[in-house]
């Protein structure tokens, strides 16, 4: 990767690494401070809603004190003993029973029947035995229990908490029972008083509620007695909505800080790295061949700057020494071909230098006789055979600085092979085999590639030494490249001789020149390809040329 | 048919100084104020002592326009007096005949009306108090009456058959109970219409309790059984009303029979809807009262509220389980079966009436009126004649 889109990842991901780390704890500590003051909240809201059911009971016993106290009750209890009783005292406990408050009034005589009712007023005469019940309460206590009112259809019971008292007239005892009744009426009023969806729950019978039931919810309860409560539900939905909110607003923060990053590493990075890249380039170029490459770099300053201009320095220095080691190069290059030259030159000369004064020394001692004839022949063989080596070496060295450049064609390598290797056959022990696997071409010098062929299997010849063996020429695919392999079953190459093996003038034969892998490597070279050798099995050296198959 | 102020059919004079006898005095205007909501009743739906009231002043009973004589052939021949024309009584007739009431039948009539050249005939079997009883009913007024009507004003017409009424006008008003009250007190009306009255009142508006066939007999049973009938009327209804404890109206024997027992309880229960007129509020504490009491009996009664005209045509289609319908019965007991028995007929109860209906309670109109108030007459049916009242000079 490179080093500006490191920079702009490591920005961004720090970017990113602050956010994970401070939006989660931050959300965190902003929910449970909200959810503390919605608790708290609804905790005031408790006290108020106990503090409104306080108020309830104390109205419900204020109003049946004051009730059996008036004047309108002993009037009505008045009429009410009378017998029989006046048409008027049918809708008595009505007119009693609205101002007051209640929601339930009921006038019961000493039996539990019903002189006059407010909630029912069509159960006139008949007892009501749940209302008559609370009067064998304890006095006061204000009870919870199912009342029965006119529905939609027929009868149906509600909730009522009441309370009773009793009012004598003359030796007549009247009882009055009242209160209030537990409807969606009373839950509505519990609902605006908390803002919550409120409940009147009879055990796991639900009587009465109001108020809307936004999810998710909180649950409180507040006992009433007798089997009866009050349940709350507190949406926590605008919890739920601010916790959004803020968390949107992160969100976009931390879009906003993303974006930032990226654009602050962009520049940065811009900064920093056009010294760098340039540096890079100018080291591309050293290492392509210009040791003087320079970097123009207008703006840096500090570290960078310092840097540039020691680069700088160092490529003048570099090219300063890489002229001088040219130059020192060269010298060296020249002194080694002469050396090699003048060696392999005063080699034979020797040889002809000693014919020559065996010569000049027989024919200054004696006439020329047969002897001398004799003598003469072998020396002059002598020389021409040293003058024959003076010429192969002059020619391979003349072939080495000379070798053209291969002129590349298509061909069938196969054919090539097979054909080269048809000329070839056993003698002396020696055999020949030739694995080629058909058809495989290549783009190159027929003439060239023919030659090093020839070569290797010259050479694999001289390696058998006159030893009995065989020498194998395969040639397969593999991939998209060709391996002609020659192996042979001789000695093989010595460890230390492989690496230089393919130099030109190192060479493991007698009276080799050292030339002739140099010139067969640098021609598979100019091919695209490669001259290696490996150990054969059990022994011996097996070279394989590599090449890009078509 | 005699004229208003020899008529034989104002029976009932109250000993009140209102309807005591003093001389006529003729002008002024009367302020009548109506313990109801509506001014403008019409004749087939004024089931209420208070609207047949107010109906009776901007039109007349059939028996105060024509002159009845009985034909050689034995028709009834009514003669049309003022300017009462044969067709109008005819349509009047026929438009009764047709309608969907419980009066359509009030005549009894066999044949269509028949126009003669002084008059129409009627084949009707109705002979004497009857007939009369039958020609008196508020539901066979014809279009003119003793005043003209506009707005809440009557003016007094001079061409009625029985003569001028003697207020020039009746300045007609509504109110309710409390606020008529007031008014009376403070002298701002003279006459209050409605309402209740502790004294002796001629009743013939019946509530009857009518099953239909879709509800078991034993409803009956147990109606007879747990309703008290003397304690619903004087406990549920507004005065002027008595308990009505047979279907003959008004009965020889007026005595409380004996109660039924009581049936067995439905089970499983079932729902009964209970039809009643919504502005009648004696029929709203009757209809709670047999819900309460009928709960007991394996009732669900559904309450079902209805506009007057809504109950009529939920009667007339059969299409409800039990109601409570308020009719104008006649103080002849033979018309009052008559419409008992047509309002029995849409019950689709084989046998008689009483199989379908139960007679609850009937009431009168309440009439109470300023000193200045006299000769404030009551028909037939118990209703205040205006057009006889004057206002004193004294």
């Amino acid at each position: 990767m490179r080093l500006r889109t490191t920079l702009i990842v490591a920005f961004v991901a720090l970017a990113i690494l602050q956010v994970a780390i401070v939006v989660p704890l931050a959300l965190r500590n902003l929910s449970t401070l909200l959810s503390q003051q919605q608790e708290t909240r609804v905790d005031q809201l408790m006290v108020a809603v106990n503090a409104e059911k306080e108020r309830l009971r104390t109205d419900i016993a204020r109003s049946m004190d004051e009730l059996a106290t008036s004047p309108a009750m002993e009037d009505a209890a008045r009429d009410a003993s009378k017998v029989p009783a006046p048409p008027t005292v049918t809708h008595v406990a009505s007119q009693l029973m609205k101002p007051r408050g209640l929601d339930v009034l009921a006038l019961l005589d000493e039996e539990g029947r019903t002189v006059s009712s407010g909630h029912l007023p069509a159960r006139l005469g008949d007892p009501d035995d749940p209302l008559f019940a609370v009067t064998k309460r304890k006095a006061g206590d204000i009870v919870i229990l199912p009342v029965e009112i006119l529905g939609e259809s027929g009868l149906q019971t509600s909730s009522a908490a009441v309370t009773a008292r009793s009012i004598e007239y003359g030796e007549r005892k009247l009882w009055a029972v009242g209160g209030i009744m537990l409807n969606d009426s009373r839950a509505a009023t519990f609902a605006k008083l908390t803002g919550a969806r409120a409940e009147l729950w009879n055990g796991e019978s639900q009587l009465a509620g109001s108020g809307e039931l936004i999810q998710p919810t909180s649950k409180r309860v507040v006992a009433l007695g007798d089997g009866h409560e009050l349940r709350f539900f507190f949406s926590r939905a605008d919890l739920q909505a601010t916790k959004a909110e803020v968390l949107r607003g992160f969100a976009v923060l931390a879009l906003v800080g993303l974006l930032l990053s990226m654009l602050a590493g962009f520049f940065v990075s811009r900064r920093v790295t056009r010294p760098v890249e340039a540096l890079t380039d100018a080291a591309a170029k050293i290492a392509a061949g210009d040791p003087g490459a320079k970097v123009e770099l207008h703006g840096a300053s500090g570290e960078l700057k310092n840097l540039v201009d020691t680069f700088n320095h160092m490529t003048d220095d570099l090219k300063i020494a890489t002229d001088k080691l040219v130059a020192s190069e060269r010298v060296a290059a020249w002194q080694e071909v002469a050396r090699r030259v003048a060696h392999e030159i005063k080699n034979p000369l020797t040889p002809i230098r000693m014919s020559l004064e065996t010569l000049l020394a027989a024919s200054q001692r004696q006439q020329l006789d047969g002897k001398f004839q004799a003598l003469f022949k072998e020396s002059a063989g002598a020389v021409l055979e040293e003058v024959d080596r003076l010429k192969r070496i002059v020619d391979e060295f003349s072939q080495f600085a000379r070798l053209p450049k291969p002129e590349l064609k298509p061909f069938v390598l196969s054919e090539a092979v097979t054909q080269v290797m048809s000329l070839y056959s056993a003698h002396d022990g020696l055999t020949f085999a030739v694995k080629v696997a058909p058809g495989l071409k290549v783009s190159g010098d027929r003439d060239q590639l023919t030659q090093v062929l020839v070569n290797l299997v010259k050479n694999a010849e001289e390696a058998m030494q006159g030893k009995p063996g065989a020498i194998t020429v395969s040639l397969s695919a593999e991939q998209q490249q060709l391996h002609l392999d020659v192996q042979d079953e001789g000695p093989g190459v010595p460890a230390d001789m492989k690496a230089r093996l393919f130099e030109p003038y190192v060479t493991t034969k007698a009276h080799g020149t050292g030339l002739g892998l140099a010139i067969a490597s640098r021609i598979i070279q100019e091919h695209g390809g490669a001259l290696t050798i490996h150990d054969a099995e059990p022994h011996g050296a097996r070279f394989r040329i590599t090449l890009p198959a078509l | 048919m005699s004229a208003r102020r020899t008529s034989l059919f104002a029976l009932v004079l109250f000993a009140t100084e209102a309807f005591s006898g003093s001389r006529a005095v003729y002008g002024g205007s009367l302020k009548v104020t109506a313990i109801t909501e509506k001014t403008e009743p019409t004749a087939e739906l004024s089931d209420t002592p208070v609207e047949a009231s107010l109906l009776l002043l901007r039109q007349s009973p059939l028996c105060d326009a024509v002159e009845v004589t009985l034909t050689v052939s034995g028709a009834v021949h009514l003669s049309p007096r003022g300017g009462i024309t044969a067709k109008s009584i005819e349509s009047t007739i026929n438009a009764l005949s047709k309608s969907a009431s419980p009066y359509a039948r009030l005549l009894e009539l066999t044949k269509p009306p028949v126009l003669t050249a002084d008059g129409i005939d009627l084949d009707s079997p109705l002979r004497g108090g009857d007939l009369e009883a039958a020609l008196c009913h508020p539901a066979l007024s014809i279009a003119t009456g003793p005043f003209t009507t506009k707005g809440d004003t009557l003016t007094a017409r001079a061409d009625v058959p029985d003569g001028r009424p003697y207020v020039d006008e009746i300045a007609l008003s509504k109110a309710d109970a409390r606020g008529a009250e007031r008014q009376l007190s403070a002298r701002r009306t003279h006459v209050v219409i409605g309402g209740t009255s502790p004294e002796p009142t001629p009743a013939f508006f019946g509530t009857f309790l009518v099953r239909n066939s879709t509800v078991p007999e034993s409803l009956l049973a147990a109606v007879n059984s747990s309703i008290d009938k003397g304690d619903l009327t004087r406990f549920f209804v507004k005065p002027p009303a008595e308990p009505m404890w047979t279907l003959a109206w008004p009965a020889i024997d007026s005595t409380k029979p004996p109660a039924p027992p009581k049936p067995a309880a439905l089970s499983p229960a079932r729902e009964l809807r209970l039809a009643f007129d919504v502005s009648n509020e004696d029929h709203r504490a009757v209809a709670e009262r047999l819900q309460v009491k009928l709960q007991a009996f394996g009732y669900r009664v559904v309450l079902q509220p209805l506009a007057r005209s809504e109950l009529r045509t939920h009667w007339n289609a059969s299409d409800f389980d039990v109601l409570l319908q308020n009719v104008l019965l006649t103080p002849s007991s033979h018309v009052s079966a008559t419409i008992v028995n047509e309002l029995a007929s849409r019950t689709r109860v084989k046998g008689d009436a009483t199989a379908a209906v139960i007679p609850l309670y009937v009431r009168g109109v309440a009439v109470t009126a300023a000193p200045e108030v006299r000769n404030l007459h009551r028909n037939l049916y118990g209703l205040p004649d205006l057009a006889d009242a004057f206002l004193s000079a004294e």
